[in-house]
Parts: C-alpha cells; sequence; structure tokens
C-alpha cells in the first residue's frame, strides 16, 4: 500500500508526511482515551449521564479527530489554504451567532447548538486565523506592496472583539499570541516587539480590571495561601494524593471532587492515578511535538509554510503549556483544554484540523528542489508561492 | 553590458533580502522554540517539587510511618512470646473530602453510639486535612464501618509494643519509645540491626516481620527473678542480679537485675529505688563490681593451668602478708600450712596470693586478659561496660587482684569465666541469640586445658561441699553445685565501707557434667535471722541454691545423690579423696 514503486496518493502522503509527529499525535490521542477513563466516570455520575458518557465520546472524537487530521494532512498547501480561509470565515459567522443565540454556561456564552449538537466557534477560529494570518504576514514579507499584516490585523481586531464579548480571555490570549508569533517572525525590530509587550501586559492588566471574573481568578491566585481556588486546590490534592508513581488506575479519590477532572484538569487528574512521573513523561511527548513541529518550521523552505506551520506549533505548544502550568498551579486557572487529550468535541476536532494543516504544510516536496536544482540545504529562500 | 550587469546586481540584491530575511525567520523559530522549551521546564519543575513534596508524613505531629510501623515479635528459645505488636484500627476522618456530613455524622453514631455527636459534628465541621474519630477500634467495628461506605473516612493500623511478661524480662527486652523505636535492650539492639532499617525503607509498616528467637528460657527467667525478689525482702537487700548462662554454648538463659522496670510503662525506668536515682540499671552488664574472692577461682585457674603449682603443693598462710603500710591476712584464717584444695577452701587470702606470686604476677595479668575480662561484652545489648583492670599489677596491686580486689568487672564477665573454666576450657563470649555448641566453639578460645577444667570442677565442689558453698549445696541438694563466693566491702567516695558488702556467688552445675554456669550478687544484705551469718554463703550462696532447685528439674537434669559422684571428681594426684578430711583437721 505505501511502497515507494507506484505513486499512490497514500504512498506519496506515508513517505512525505513527518511520521515522527503523526505518531506523537496518534499517542496523544490514545493517552486522552486512557485518561478519559480515570478522570470522567466521576463527572459524567455527578450529571447523571451513565457512568460512560465522557469516556464513548471521548473515544468517538479520538478516532474521528485522528482520520480528520489525516485527512487534512494529505491536502496540498493550496488547498490547506482554502480550507483554512472557509473555517475562519464559517467560524466567523458562527462566532456572531454565539453571540446572539449561544447558552450561557457558567458566565459565559461560549457554546452554540446546532442540529443538537453544542458546538463551541472560538475552538475553531483559533487554527484557521494561524494559517490565515501566516498567508497574509507571507505575502507581505514577499510583496511590501500587498497590505498583509494590516490585514491580519483587523482580523485579529475582529475575532479579539467578538471573544471578549463572549468573554473568553484564554482563548483571545492564545489568538492575540499566535498573531504576535507571526508578528515577531516577520521580521519587526525587538523595539517594537517590546513596546507591544509592555501593551500586551497592559493589556492583561486591563482584563484584571475589567473583567470580574479575571479579577477574581487572579485575586484568589494571588492569596491562595488563605482563599485558594476551589479547583485549584484540588488540583494540587489530586497530584500530591498520587505522589512519584500514582494510586493506580481508579484508585485516586480526589479527583472524584475535581471539577472538569475530565476536560481542563484531566493532567492533575492523571497524576492522581497514574503519578507523576507518567505526567512527566506526557509532558515530554508535549515538548516533543512542539519541538519537533518548530524545527519542521525551521526546514521549511517555503516562506508561508515557514510561517503557518509556526504559528500553529506554537499555538499547540503555548495552549499545552497554559493548561499544564494551570495544572500545577504556575499561574491562574483560565479555560484551557490540553490538546488532544481534554475532552471536548469542538476543541478535539479543531485541534485535530489544525495539527492535519500543519503535518501537511510541513510534507516533504521534492518539486521543490527540481524547481531550484538544489538541495534543500542550500536553497534557504522560499519559493513565492 | 552595464544593463546586464545592473540587472544582475539586482537580482543578487533581492536574492540577498530574501536570503537574510529567511535566516531572520530561522533565528526567530528558534527563539520560539526556547520560549516553549522554557515554560515546560517550569511544569516539570513543579511537578518534580510537587513530587518531593511528603504529603502522609504527619498525623497530628506525629508521621504516620511511626504509628504505624511494626517491630517483630520476640520469642524466647521455647516460642514463648517475650514482646509483641498489638495492632489495632483507628478511625480517621478527611472532612474536606467528605460529601454528606449530617449523614455521614447519623452514620457513624449508629456504628458508635458512645460517640458524643456534637463533638462529632464539630470536628467534622473543621477544614482539616485530617481528624481522629475513635483510636483503637475492634475489628467488628472496623468492619462495620467500612459497610457504611461513607466517603472520607479512613483507618490507620496503629501499632503498639506490648510485653506480656511485664517486668520479668525488662532488662533484656529494653524499650520502645512513642515512636515504636527501640531504645535500650534487645530492642535497641534490633533496630540498630535491621528493624529501623526496615522500616525506614517501608517494609515494616501494617505488615508482620518474621519474629526473633533469643537464648532467653522464661521459665528459668521467672524463677531467676522470683528468687531474687525472694533475696530482696529475705535479706533487705538494696539490689540483688543473677545471670545463668549454658556453659557450652555460652547463650544466656536468665539475666534479671533487681530493681527493674515496667518495658510497658517506659517511665518506670527512671522512678526512685529506696530514695536513690538511677538504680534501675542492669547490673549484670551495666555493673561493675570487684568481685572479691570469686576471683580466686580464677587465680586458681591461672596457677594450675601454667604448671607452677600443683593441687598437692601446700603453702605457708600462718602469717599475713605485709606490704609496706598494709597487711593482708585471711577474714576466717586457720593460720596453718595449707594444701592448695584447703586454700581455695577456706578462701584464703595469704594462701592465694603465695600462690599467684609463684605464678608470678605478669603471668596473672596475661592469664585476666586471656580470660575475656579486658575484652567489652560482645553480648547483644547497648548497655555494657568495660572493665576496670590496671594495665600492669604492683606487687600489692597483683596481691590484692589475685582475690579480686583492685580491679572491676561485670558479673557477666565472670560468669562466662567460669563456663570456660568449667566446660573444657574454652571462653565463649555470652550471648542473647540461640546457638549451637558448635557454633560456639567456631568462636570460642581454648583459655586452659581440659585437666585445669577437671580440677576447678573438684575445686568448685569441694568448696560447695566442704567451704562456703555449703548453703547453697544444701537447698540444691542431689544438683551437684559447685561454686565459690566472693564477699567485697562496697567502695564509696574511694573508701571501703566495713559494713556494706556486695556478696556474690559464682557457680556451676552439676558440676561432674557442667551444663550451666550462675552469678549470683547480693547488694548490702542483712542477717535474715538471729543464726545467720551475713557472708555471701549466707545469701548469694542460698539463693544460688533455691534458683538450682527450681530451674534444674526444668531443665532435664536429674537429682543424683551417690557419693561416687563426688569422689569421681577428685584428680588423680590427690591419692586420697580430700573431701573426706575433716574440717578442723590439723597437720
Amino acid at each position: 500500500m505505501f511502497s515507494r514503486e507506484r505513486k499512490t496518493p497514500l504512498a506519496e502522503w506515508w513517505w512525505t508526511v513527518d511520521r515522527g509527529l503523526l505518531g506523537a499525535f496518534l499517542l496523544l490521542l490514545g493517552v486522552g482515551v486512557v485518561l478519559s477513563f480515570a478522570a470522567s466516570p466521576a463527572v459524567a455520575e455527578a450529571h447523571d449521564w451513565g457512568t460512560w458518557y465522557f469516556v464513548i465520546r471521548q473515544i468517538a472524537f479520538a478516532v474521528l479527530g485522528g482520520m480528520l487530521m489525516i485527512a487534512v494532512s494529505v491536502l496540498p498547501h493550496r488547498l490547506i489554504r482554502v480550507l483554512a480561509i472557509a473555517m475562519l470565515a464559517g467560524s466567523l459567522v458562527l462566532l456572531l451567532a454565539t453571540l446572539q443565540f449561544g447558552e450561557e454556561i457558567k458566565g459565559a456564552r461560549r457554546w452554540l447548538s446546532l442540529f443538537g449538537y453544542s458546538f463551541q466557534p472560538s475552538e475553531a477560529v483559533k487554527p484557521a486565523f494561524a494559517v490565515v494570518a501566516a498567508w497574509l504576514f507571507s505575502e507581505w514579507m514577499v510583496r511590501r506592496d500587498m497590505p498583509g499584516w494590516q490585514i491580519a490585523t483587523v482580523l485579529l481586531a475582529v475575532i479579539v472583539a467578538m471573544l471578549l464579548r463572549q468573554p473568553d480571555v484564554g482563548q483571545t490570549a492564545l489568538v492575540v499570541f499566535t498573531w504576535g508569533v507571526l508578528l515577531f517572525l516577520s521580521g519587526i525590530s525587538w523595539w517594537v516587539i517590546f513596546g507591544l509587550a509592555a501593551i500586551g501586559l497592559g493589556g492583561a492588566y486591563g482584563a484584571y480590571l475589567f473583567f470580574p471574573h479575571v479579577t477574581e481568578r487572579i485575586d484568589a491566585f494571588l492569596n491562595q495561601a488563605d482563599s485558594g481556588v476551589y479547583q485549584v486546590e484540588k488540583a494540587i490534592g489530586s497530584i500530591l494524593e498520587g505522589g512519584w508513581l500514582g494510586r493506580g488506575p481508579g484508585e485516586a479519590i480526589t479527583k472524584r471532587y475535581l471539577p472538569d477532572a475530565h476536560a481542563d484538569y484531566v493532567f492533575s487528574a492523571a497524576a492522581g492515578e497514574f503519578g507523576i512521573l507518567f505526567c512527566l513523561l506526557l509532558v515530554a511527548l508535549i515538548g516533543f511535538v512542539a519541538l519537533r513541529s518548530l524545527r519542521g518550521a525551521v526546514q521549511q523552505n517555503d516562506l508561508f509554510a515557514r510561517m503557518a506551520v509556526a504559528a500553529l506549533a506554537s499555538q499547540f505548544g503555548m495552549q499545552s503549556a497554559i493548561n499544564l502550568m494551570v495544572n500545577v498551579n504556575l499561574i491562574p486557572p483560565k479555560g484551557m483544554t490540553l490538546p488532544f487529550v481534554s475532552y471536548g468535541g469542538t476543541s478535539m476536532l479543531a485541534v485535530a484540523v489544525g495539527m492535519g494543516m500543519m503535518l501537511g504544510l510541513m510534507r516533504k516536496r521534492p518539486e521543490e528542489q527540481i524547481a531550484t536544482g538544489l538541495p534543500a540545504y542550500r536553497s534557504a529562500l522560499g519559493q513565492p508561492t | 553590458m552595464t544593463m546586464t550587469g545592473a540587472a544582475e546586481l539586482g537580482t543578487i540584491a533581492l536574492d540577498g533580502a530574501r536570503k537574510t530575511r529567511g535566516n531572520q525567520t530561522r533565528t526567530r523559530i528558534r527563539v520560539l522554540m526556547l520560549f516553549i522549551a522554557a515554560a515546560l521546564v517550569l511544569i516539570v519543575g513543579k511537578l518534580v517539587t510537587l513530587g518531593g513534596t511528603d504529603t502522609t508524613a504527619n498525623i497530628e505531629g506525629r508521621a504516620l510511618d511511626e504509628i504505624t510501623a511494626t517491630r517483630p515479635a520476640i520469642l524466647d528459645r521455647n516460642g514463648i512470646e517475650m514482646a509483641v505488636d498489638i495492632r489495632v484500627p483507628s478511625l480517621y476522618a478527611e472532612p474536606n473530602r467528605m460529601v454528606d456530613k449530617p449523614g455521614a455524622i447519623a452514620a457513624i453514631l449508629s456504628v458508635l453510639p458512645d460517640l458524643d455527636e456534637n463533638v462529632l459534628r464539630e470536628r467534622l465541621n473543621r477544614d482539616k486535612g485530617f481528624v481522629w474519630i475513635d483510636r483503637e477500634l475492634t475489628p467488628a467495628q472496623k468492619d462495620d464501618i467500612l459497610r457504611l461506605g461513607i466517603p472520607g473516612l479512613d483507618f490507620v493500623t496503629e501499632s503498639r509494643r506490648f510485653y506480656p511478661g511485664g517486668t520479668e524480662a525488662s532488662h533484656i527486652m529494653g524499650m520502645v519509645n512513642i515512636d515504636n523505636k527501640g531504645t535500650a535492650g534487645i530492642e535497641a539492639r534490633l533496630d540498630r540491626d535491621n528493624v529501623a532499617l526496615l522500616q525506614d525503607l517501608g517494609f515494616a509498616r501494617d505488615r508482620e516481620l518474621s519474629p526473633v528467637s533469643l537464648s532467653i528460657d522464661m521459665r528459668v527467667q521467672h524463677a531467676l527473678r522470683d528468687q531474687l525478689e525472694d533475696a530482696l525482702s529475705r535479706y533487705q537487700a538494696v539490689s540483688a542480679a543473677g545471670v545463668i548462662i549454658d556453659v557450652h554454648t555460652a547463650e544466656i538463659l536468665a539475666m534479671v537485675s533487681l530493681p527493674d522496670f515496667d518495658p510497658n510503662a517506659p517511665t518506670s525506668f527512671s522512678e526512685d529505688w529506696l530514695d536513690k536515682k538511677n538504680q534501675r540499671f542492669n547490673r549484670i552488664t551495666l555493673g561493675r563490681y570487684e568481685l572479691g574472692s570469686t576471683f580466686k577461682t580464677i587465680t586458681f585457674a591461672a596457677a594450675l593451668d601454667s604448671g607452677a603449682v600443683k593441687l598437692t603443693d601446700s603453702f605457708d598462710a600462718r602469717f599475713g602478708i605485709r606490704f609496706g603500710k598494709y597487711l593482708i591476712d585471711d577474714f576466717h584464717g586457720k593460720h596453718r600450712v595449707l594444701q592448695v584444695p584447703e586454700i581455695y577452701k577456706y578462701s584464703s587470702n595469704v594462701g592465694t596470693i603465695k600462690m599467684m606470686q609463684t605464678l608470678g604476677s605478669e603471668n596473672y595479668r596475661a592469664f585476666l586478659t586471656r580470660m575475656g575480662f579486658d575484652d567489652p561484652l560482645k553480648v547483644e545489648l547497648p548497655e555494657t561496660i568495660v572493665s576496670v583492670i590496671p594495665e600492669k599489677f604492683s606487687e600489692v596491686g597483683a596481691a590484692t587482684a589475685s582475690f579480686g580486689h583492685g580491679l572491676s568487672v561485670t558479673p557477666l564477665h565472670m560468669a562466662q569465666a567460669v563456663a570456660a573454666l568449667v566446660n573444657g576450657g574454652i571462653l565463649k563470649p555470652a550471648t542473647l541469640y540461640p546457638r549451637t555448641s558448635a557454633e560456639a566453639d567456631a568462636i570460642g578460645t581454648r583459655v586452659v586445658s581440659q585437666e585445669t577444667s577437671a580440677r576447678m570442677r573438684y575445686l568448685l565442689r569441694l568448696n560447695a561441699l566442704e567451704g562456703s558453698g555449703t548453703h547453697a549445696n544444701k537447698l540444691a541438694d542431689g544438683y551437684r553445685v559447685g561454686g565459690k563466693t566472693g564477699t567485697a566491702e562496697k567502695v564509696e567516695n574511694g573508701q571501703y565501707v566495713a559494713d556494706r558488702n556486695l556478696n556474690v556467688f559464682a557457680s556451676a552445675f552439676p558440676v561432674d557434667d557442667p551444663h550451666y554456669a550462675m552469678v549470683i550478687l547480693v547488694d548490702e544484705p542483712k542477717p535474715e535471722n538471729q543464726q545467720s551469718g551475713v557472708t555471701a554463703g549466707w545469701n548469694a550462696g542460698e539463693v544460688t541454691g533455691r534458683v538450682i532447685a527450681r530451674v534444674a528439674p526444668m531443665l532435664g537434669i536429674r537429682p543424683d545423690f551417690a557419693a561416687t559422684v563426688d569422689a569421681a571428681l577428685v584428680p588423680p594426684e590427690l591419692g586420697r579423696p580430700v573431701v573426706t578430711t575433716d574440717k578442723d583437721s590439723t597437720f
């Protein structure tokens, strides 16, 4: 099937895709399923939905996500770009709809019910924006007369405006971070970078001042000695309960009182059952994915591919890092899932599409080398797209 | 030409700009990699810190490990339990894990109706990770609580050390502290060997360790202690102690030192005794005494084994010996020429000094070393003390040492030495662990010849039949005891005090085929009644006799009243049995 002799599309995909990275993603999906057995039955039972409610869905979404990722990674660059634009447009419409018709859960309007399924458009907007903005920036870098970064910034402003209306500070931060990465890669001077960093800090302070739930969480984080946030306390308690080797599958107790043990706090719940050593392996796996895909970005000759891969990879890395830092109480809690591991249908599928696009963009393209007539390491210059 | 050049130049310039930009994005992606790696390293660091946090360390100030730590049971040589762990479940709650507190309170009260509802409610409503609900429940109550299925309730199995014998073997057992760590006696020794290590590694938690057997025979231990207690009241002594060892294996069968304490109540160790502090130590291993005339046994063995003195030799004991201003004379002097067995029998200081002088004081000092008096005790107790014996004897020092003055050893040193002198001449270090005679032989050292050993058995028996040991012999009739008394004036503030004696009886039985050696100490005894004396034969000797009469049947020693047994002990060179000579016969 994957023979080199006959160039079937599947064989071509197999020999050009980054198989190490693909394996790591599938492993993460598998870990997510295993952890859902540990983390989600308690949550499901608390909702009276039957013990295996989340487990079954997690498996379904993992399979669906894996297939979606592979399907997207088969696409050529052009189609990936088209897909990203369509996805961005679609999710912007849905975001708008969410603001109008969304269900309010825990003080935020993030969910949209569509044909009996609830859907979180803010998850889908992230990878789509990363690819579209990367394209705009790379175009601007090649041809200065094309107002790429200005368009990207306007897009960002629209998305941020809608996300903050929900409000969803975590996703906002991630989208702004993605934009910042692209701006950084596009070669702006360090002075501008420091200036923007200052504005970012100011924005964070503004969020602290103007969004009550942000204020609350940060205050709680800063004063955790006297008034610990419930989730944080339970998350740390779960990690401590597990110790190095964990209590064993099904044995941990603290995770039963950990809200969102299946979603945002799946990492802490895993620590209680499988131990800190297992968690360290999971961090290593995430680090492998983030660093290997960024290294893949470095190797891309095509400027758009390089920018888009870097944006998607750093988005994945950043989202994981924020989730893990919340789990180990390094930063105040914010709604952020652990990509591929946490429960969450939209999140899982959106990440799958994003990573599929990344894998697709990273595929080796022999035609590039033929075009320049130079081996990859010599053609430092990207081909005009 | 110029046009082409300009075009080329343009292309090159464009290429250069692109190349720079390409390299710049690559460099900046690497900066991103560093940034993400740094974030992950932070997370790993925090996780490792959390992993290093000890969560179960404390329950109300005490480490959980210490509460649940188990120790091996300690058995005597027949398998009787001397120390056991009692493990009881104690119920605690983790209020911050409890879901339905009012329901839990009602359920707990249904199983433990004696609990105060208000106290229970107050405890469960504390926002704490740990509160005791009830300590030391029965297994049935534990099952009932478990059957309730309340989350947030759990049990800790607490371990408590218990000594079923109470005070019986207190000095051997020692004690454990509140953390179940041995602080004295064999308990401390077990910790030094391996138990503490096991506990630290977590192996000794919530599970049984295989028991440890000792060489002690609890029946003998009880009989010895009973007789020593009897001695305290009978002779109004301030303290009494005794040790019985197997002469072939050097196993300690019994070891008692009174006053003692109750290891179940460790504070009893520091209680005053007769208005004095620190009296409850183990006198057998931690007491160092001038053992008086019992040392003559050693001196005789030294002289006979060297060949310098024969049993048939005689020494002039008509006059005391003067060393400068000191005059040493006999206590109950015969003041005549005495044959060697008579010197022993009458406990003649003068005769003993002359024998020692024939041997040579340096040879005598060397013999003390050979008998193990200089060596620290090898017994498995932390409470031991080293002997005080001058490196080199002066003339007068050697003279007094020959009858046991001016040198201090522990009673256990003496018991080992007596065992060696009667068992055929092999010195074996005393032990509290069981061992076979062969194992003991392997680590033993020959100190005197078989022949010397036979002569010492004869002398010990002679003294029991005709000398100071008659009281002991009478009480243990048929068990062929042989022994030597010692009466030492006690030293107080560097002065010998004439009316305060430490009385000793060092013996072996049955002396025709010795199995056991015994040393009995009675400190500051008073006469039992008008007719009785105050020397060692009257108290330490009598105690020995009573102990033998009680323990010999337990130890499987048959009484034998035949005169031939004693006659067979007489060495050939004496020709006629000295045993038959009249006590007051004159030459």
